[in-house]
Parts: structure tokens; sequence; C-alpha cells
């Protein structure tokens, strides 16, 4: 039993890893059981079997998960654990060394009309140095095909307190707005899924506080969400399940979170 | 409406890049000031009448320009990368091929810019006659810079996720696009010569379907040559 097994079986967390309970056929009824019918339980994406080796090193082993439509995970692990690879491998930008992924029930992430309903937040920013926090956002808009999108890069900066910097280049901001303006970015085309690498490093209390809002928000919208994260605190509180990776694979399964409608009375 | 929206991504692909670089001059600066070294040394070095200099000069400037040119290439998608920008540009619901036409069309920019500098230098140094004929001289520049720009756009691709890539897109690409630097300095020698026949016309041919196949090929294997 590796370490994590031994901290989680102390806290009866770890769970049989057998490929029904993940991705098999009994997933949406385990998630419609616990969360309720007003959940959809049809898969957002599901990685099946999926290794993923870099220069002969895996990186991935035989990974299978599964989420649903309207469902939050938040992987958890040390650094090295393969949280990245793992999300990089969900959105298509790493293609599996064996197994596969699928997207809203489509053979491959790569497609183009996939890949409008996804938005990703990396490991990095992602953002143009010399560009403005506008010019940032609109260019993004513009690749997602978003039609207003001046509004609607407008009425995100109203809604994340960003209005003041609209004019700045990403440049010359903190590592925090920065990390706002990133987020905004994979919200700028309104995708259905999120993906998110460490969202809340480099945020000030102030931006984790806007963060759970907009998690909670999310959530409450019945959207789905799938995030990284070292602060098991704010796993718990906005995850639905926690994914326990260690050296490249899945060593447990947390079920936590609130009930959605909770959620949706607290936003 | 899905050709409308595949030439706005287009469109605002280069304008991005173009915007960044005169924000933030990276690579034009260093590609103007090799390109002006080598023009300078090889324009005043080259004692020889002025006819033998005029079958050599389009030989000697070309070599400069797609030398100087491999800066621009060299930067194309390690400037993304280098960014943080890569994962997010590589995820975007754009086909690759228009990302590599955008690239291209920057780098053919990038080496429109280096020529519109480089010519007329070369020409007050040494006195070869080049722009006598303005039209064939563009028309050889514009297919030498597609052919150029579009094998440098691949190698960049293809190179840029390397971790000690240093010069390595050099030692592919220059030997790749002997064909772009044979093909316009023997078409700039014969306008030199005033022998713009049938021989200089198959010269053009050769650079129009180098430039032709090299987009089309870079176009379509685009997606698995980023690929991580």
């Amino acid at each position: 039993m590796t370490s994590s097994q031994s901290v989680l079986a102390s806290r009866n967390l770890v769970l049989p890893m057998s490929r029904d309970l993940m991705s098999g056929p009994d997933l949406p009824g385990i998630l419609t059981a616990r969360r309720g019918p007003h959940v959809e339980a049809r898969r957002a994406v599901e990685a099946v079997g999926v290794t993923v080796v870099y220069e002969r090193v895996p990186v991935l082993r035989d990974i299978d998960l599964a989420i649903a439509t309207g469902e939050t995970v938040a992987l958890m692990g040390p650094n090295g654990a393969g949280k990245s690879t793992l999300l990089k491998s969900l959105v298509g930008a790493v293609r599996p060394t064996t197994g596969c992924v699928r997207w809203f029930e489509n053979p491959s992430p790569r497609r183009i009309r996939t890949r409008r309903r996804i938005g990703v937040v990396g490991e990095e920013m992602g953002l143009y140095a010399e560009l403005t926090v506008t010019e940032n956002l609109r260019f993004a808009g513009r690749m997602f095909g978003v039609s207003t999108v001046s509004d609607r890069v407008a009425s995100l900066l109203v809604e994340c307190g960003l209005k003041a910097q609209a004019d700045r280049p990403v440049g010359q901001l903190s590592l925090g707005t920065r990390q706002r303006v990133a987020i905004l970015r994979a919200l700028v085309h309104e995708p259905q899924f999120l993906v998110l690498d460490e969202p809340s490093c480099n945020l000030d209390e102030e931006g984790r506080s806007w963060l759970e809002g907009l998690f909670r928000r999310w959530r409450s919208s019945g959207r789905t969400l799938c995030f990284a994260s070292h602060d098991a605190t704010e796993c718990r509180t906005l995850a639905d399940r926690i994914v326990h990776l260690e050296a490249g694979r899945i060593v447990a399964i947390e079920p936590c979170g609130c009930p959605v409608d909770e959620l949706r009375r607290s936003a | 409406m899905q050709a409308r929206e595949t030439a706005n991504s287009l469109w605002w692909l280069i304008h991005k890049d173009l915007i960044r670089e005169v924000r933030t001059p990276q690579v034009w600066p260093g590609m103007m000031l090799l390109g002006l070294v080598l023009v300078f040394l090889l324009a005043t070095q080259l004692d020889l009448p002025l006819e033998q200099k005029g079958r050599v000069a389009g030989g000697l400037l070309w070599l400069a320009i797609f030398f100087a040119g491999t800066i621009a290439c060299d930067r194309s998608f390690s400037s993304e990368r280098d960014a943080g920008c890569w994962l997010t540009l590589s995820l975007y619901p754009i086909p690759p091929s228009v990302l590599f036409l955008a690239k291209l069309i920057v780098n053919f920019i990038a080496l429109v810019a280096l020529e519109i500098v480089l010519i007329p230098l070369f020409v007050a140094l040494s006195d070869v006659s080049l722009a006598s004929r303005p039209g064939p001289l563009i028309l050889i520049a514009a297919l030498g810079n597609v052919g150029f720009a579009a094998v440098g756009t691949v190698v960049s691709g293809l190179t840029c996720g390397l971790r000690h890539r240093g010069g390595l897109l050099a030692l592919i690409l220059l030997p790749l696009v002997i064909p772009v630097i044979f093909g316009t300095a023997e078409a700039t020698r014969l306008l030199v010569m005033g022998q713009t026949d049938l021989q200089w016309g198959r010269w053009i041919q050769l650079l129009a379907v180098f430039a032709f196949v090299f987009t089309v090929i870079g176009a379509l294997v685009f997606e698995f040559v980023v690929e991580d």
C-alpha cells in the first residue's frame, strides 16, 4: 500500500479500483443516485486505459476515469503524480501512448466542435505579456468564434472586478491578476466543461474567494468542472469527487462535496 | 460561414503576432542586423568586374536574405512556447492548417521587410542593376519567400518542442531550401543579364512548384508536426 493509500485508508477513503466503478456502465447510476435525478448523468469525458509515456518514462499508467456532465472532480497528488498530464490528456493536448479519451461521447477530443465546449487553464497561464487584458480576452474570444466578443469581454471584466486593469499589458500585472485573466480567458466562450490546473495558485484571499464563488456558480448551473489542486480543503469543499494520483496511477477516489441543491441555494 | 470564421481566425492570428513584434521587438531587430552585416560584407568584398559581379550577385543576396530569415522562422513557434501560450493556442478550435498558414504569412511578411531593407542596400553598395526591372524581381522574391517560409514554418514546428534545439533549425532548414536558394539565384542572374526567356521561366516554375508543394504539404501534416 502506498503512502497516500495508507493515509486515506485510515480515513476509510480507499475505494476498490475497478474499471467498472470508474468508467463502466455503473457510473451514471452511481452519480444519479448520489446527486439526485436533476443531474444529467451523461458522460462528459471518459479516459479508458490511458497510459502516457514521455521519453520512455511512464507518466500516466492505465488511467480509467469517467466524469459525468454536471460533476466537479478534483485531482490531488504530490508533484510529479501526473495531474497535469492527466488534465492535458483529457483536453486532447497530449495523445495517450495507449488507451483513449472520449469527449461528450465523441471519439476524439481533437475535433473542433468538441474544443468549442472546453475551457482550459493550464500550468502556464497562456497569456501574451505584450497584449492588454482586453486584447488577450478578445483574441481568445475570436479564436472561439464568439460573435459579440467585445460585450462578452466587458461583462467578464466587470464581473471579475478587473475593469480598471482592462487596458494594461498583461506583462505589467501581478501574478494573481494574471491568473484571474487566464481563468476569464477560459470562460470567454462559455464552455460546458472547464479544466483548470492549480487555479488557485498565485491568488490572494480575495482571489480565492472569487474563484470559489465562480466554482459554485459553475456547479449550480449544471456544467462540468475538473481541476488539479494541492489544497485539500478547497477540493473537499468544491468537488464531488477527489481523484488521488500517485506515480501516474489513481490510488483512490474520495467522494465528497455538498449536494448540488445546497450549492444552488448558496449561489 | 465556416470559411469566414476561418478567415477571421487567420487574420487575428497574424494580427496578434505582428502586434506582439511591434510592441516588443524580439525577432526583427536580430534578423535585420544579421542581414545588414551579411549584405555589407558580401557587397563590399565583391571585387569583380561589373559583368561578373552581376553573375554572382543574386546568389549572394538571396543567401544573405534566407540566412537572416532563419531567425524569423526559428521564433515562429518557440515564441509561443516561451510565452507559455502553446497549450492554449493548440487547443483553440481552429484547424492546424490555419495556424500553419498564419505563421507562414508572418514569416513571409518578415522576409518582405528584410528584402525592402537589404535589396536597395545591396544595389547601392555593389552597383549591380538589380532594380532596373522590379516586376520580375518581385516575382522571384515572392515565390522564394513562400517556399522558404513554408519549409521554415514546418521545421520550426518540428524543432520548437526540443529541449536542446539551438541552431538545429538552420541545420535542417538550409539544406532543405537549397532548391529555393538555387532557383532565386539563377532567376536573378538571368534577370540581371537581361535573359528573361524560357530558361528564366523554368526557374520561376521551379520556385512556384516548390512553394505550392511545401505549402500544401505543410498544411496537411501540420497537425502531426506540432503534436507533443
